[in-house]
């Protein structure tokens, strides 16, 4: 293992594994890239990607989406510390707003959760504070309504809930 | 075979994912999800939610507006500026108990010291490898020399000062694990930086000389706000501008900036909104006169 390690160090983590979609599409990406989701990186650590890692639960459009990320930001752990950084994190930070800004809600929440499954936690932190974001300064209703979320309070508990906290509950 | 979630058009994503998304919610819309279903209010009223959500606010800067200065009374308004985009854990120093107990430490007299100029200096130590610093402190004994506390041994000692020409212009701060200095300067902020810490070479030394890209007040009497943030990030406010610098890039990104004769009020410290229940106002409610006069507008 600690020879394999070695290996990836020296080539630049050039050496390629495939990620196979739920659907069935492959991704072919290097070791340096996969190994930002903490799932892959384990198993690559195991020695078990020879046959292709599947992601069940990834559908291809989404995984398209992680592997666009991942290539992205590969490399952005390794460049920390480094002055010249700069100007590239004004790009990731670019990327990473386009990227979230443009999803409607279901394929966000489908990115969400490949991103905890794949355990990426920078992306599922991004993910997470785009959907914080939208609900920010929603009532209840308002939120229900958008996460399609039914109310199962009696109209007394939820009165005694919005009772306790009721600065929170005008606008 | 695992199964496959429906989650079109709803939140149906397991409680570990809730609890991420609500956890980087501003407190008031967390108060609000706790009454859209039992689920949620399970969450938002869990004590480690609250203390994990807490962590995650970013740090805030007060802005002071005071007016109706002619009447006996005086009215402030406080606006809340956010400073950080990316945020993480903060540090929590917790102490497990109720009461306060006393250190078994011999401790210098207090009132040798005007003890005024020392307070903010003193309520803020810097937090570091186990140790809190303070550059101007009773148990700094008069000599140039800053307190340090071990918080495990629980003992006083002394450490070399940085070579900055007044303490009253300077502030430790803890930032990306190393110990700092700042000194506010005719043209910016210096930044010392401690080298070695702990190693018998231990030294400071000039690293940053940071430029603010506004008016200083000739006459200010104070550096308004200056503290470690996270990720390298120093908050620097005075009078005219409140910004932030990072150490590691660099770079220097101004948040709000005024001009004369308007001016900045900033609190001294950043705050994080916090909604985890505090005993200070269980004690309170017995005496509610006691309580200091705030009216919330939201």
């Amino acid at each position: 293992m600690a020879a394999a390690a070695a290996e990836a160090t020296i080539d630049g983590g050039g050496k390629m594994i495939i990620l196979i979609s739920a659907d069935g599409k492959r991704f072919e990406v290097t070791e340096a890239v996969a190994s930002q989701s903490q799932l892959i990186s384990n198993m690559i650590e195991d020695d078990c990607t020879e046959n292709g890692v599947r992601l069940p639960n990834v559908d291809g459009d989404i995984l398209t989406m992680v592997v666009d990320y991942c290539n992205m930001h590969a490399g952005d752990a390794a460049a920390d510390g480094d002055t010249t950084k700069a100007s590239s994190t004004e790009e990731l930070k670019k990327f990473d707003a386009e990227l979230v800004q443009a999803l409607e809600n279901p394929v966000l929440f489908k990115l969400i959760l490949a991103a905890n499954f794949l355990n990426i936690k920078s992306l599922l932190d991004m993910t997470c504070q785009r959907v914080a974001d939208m609900m920010s300064g929603k009532t209840p209703e308002q939120m229900r309504e958008t996460f399609s979320i039914e109310n199962d309070f009696t109209p007394e508990e939820e009165a005694a809930i919005r009772q306790e906290n009721a600065w929170a509950f005008d606008d | 075979m695992m199964k496959q979630r429906q989650t079109v058009g709803n939140l149906d994503i397991d409680g570990d994912l809730t609890y991420e998304i609500l956890l980087r919610l501003p407190a008031k819309t967390v108060l609000c999800c706790g009454a859209v279903c039992k689920a949620w209010c399970r969450i938002t009223t869990n004590p480690t939610f609250l203390s994990d959500h807490a962590r995650h606010r970013p740090p805030k800067a007060l802005l002071y507006n005071s007016f109706g200065k002619a009447t006996s009374k005086i009215n402030m308004e406080l606006d809340a500026v956010s400073v950080a985009a990316h945020h993480h854990a903060a540090m929590v120093l917790s102490v497990g108990a109720d009461e306060p107990r006393r250190l078994d430490v011999e401790a210098t007299d207090i009132e040798l010291f005007g003890t005024t100029q020392y307070t903010r200096s003193m309520m803020t130590p810097a937090a570091l490898h186990g140790h809190l610093h303070w550059l101007q402190h009773p148990e700094g004994r008069l000599t140039n020399h800053m307190a340090v506390f071990n918080m495990v041994d629980e003992t006083f000692k002394q450490m070399t000062s940085p070579p900055v020409t007044s303490k009253f212009f300077a502030d430790l701060l803890a930032i990306d694990k190393f110990l700092m200095a700042s000194e506010f300067t005719n043209l910016g902020v210096d930044l010392w930086v401690m080298e070695g810490y702990g190693a018998m070479d231990e030294r400071w030394e000039l690293r940053h000389r940071v430029v603010l890209p506004w008016m200083r007040g000739v006459t200010l009497e104070r550096p308004l706000l200056i503290e470690g943030g996270n990720d390298g990030d120093v908050i620097m406010g005075t009078a005219y501008g409140l910004g932030v610098y990072n150490v590691k890039s660099k770079t220097f990104r101004t948040i709000i900036t005024v001009k004369p004769p308007d001016a900045l009020l900033l609190s001294w410290n950043m705050l994080r909104e916090s909604l985890v229940p505090h005993t200070f106002f269980d004690n309170q409610q017995q005496h509610p006169t006691c309580l200091p006069l705030f009216h919330f507008l939201s």
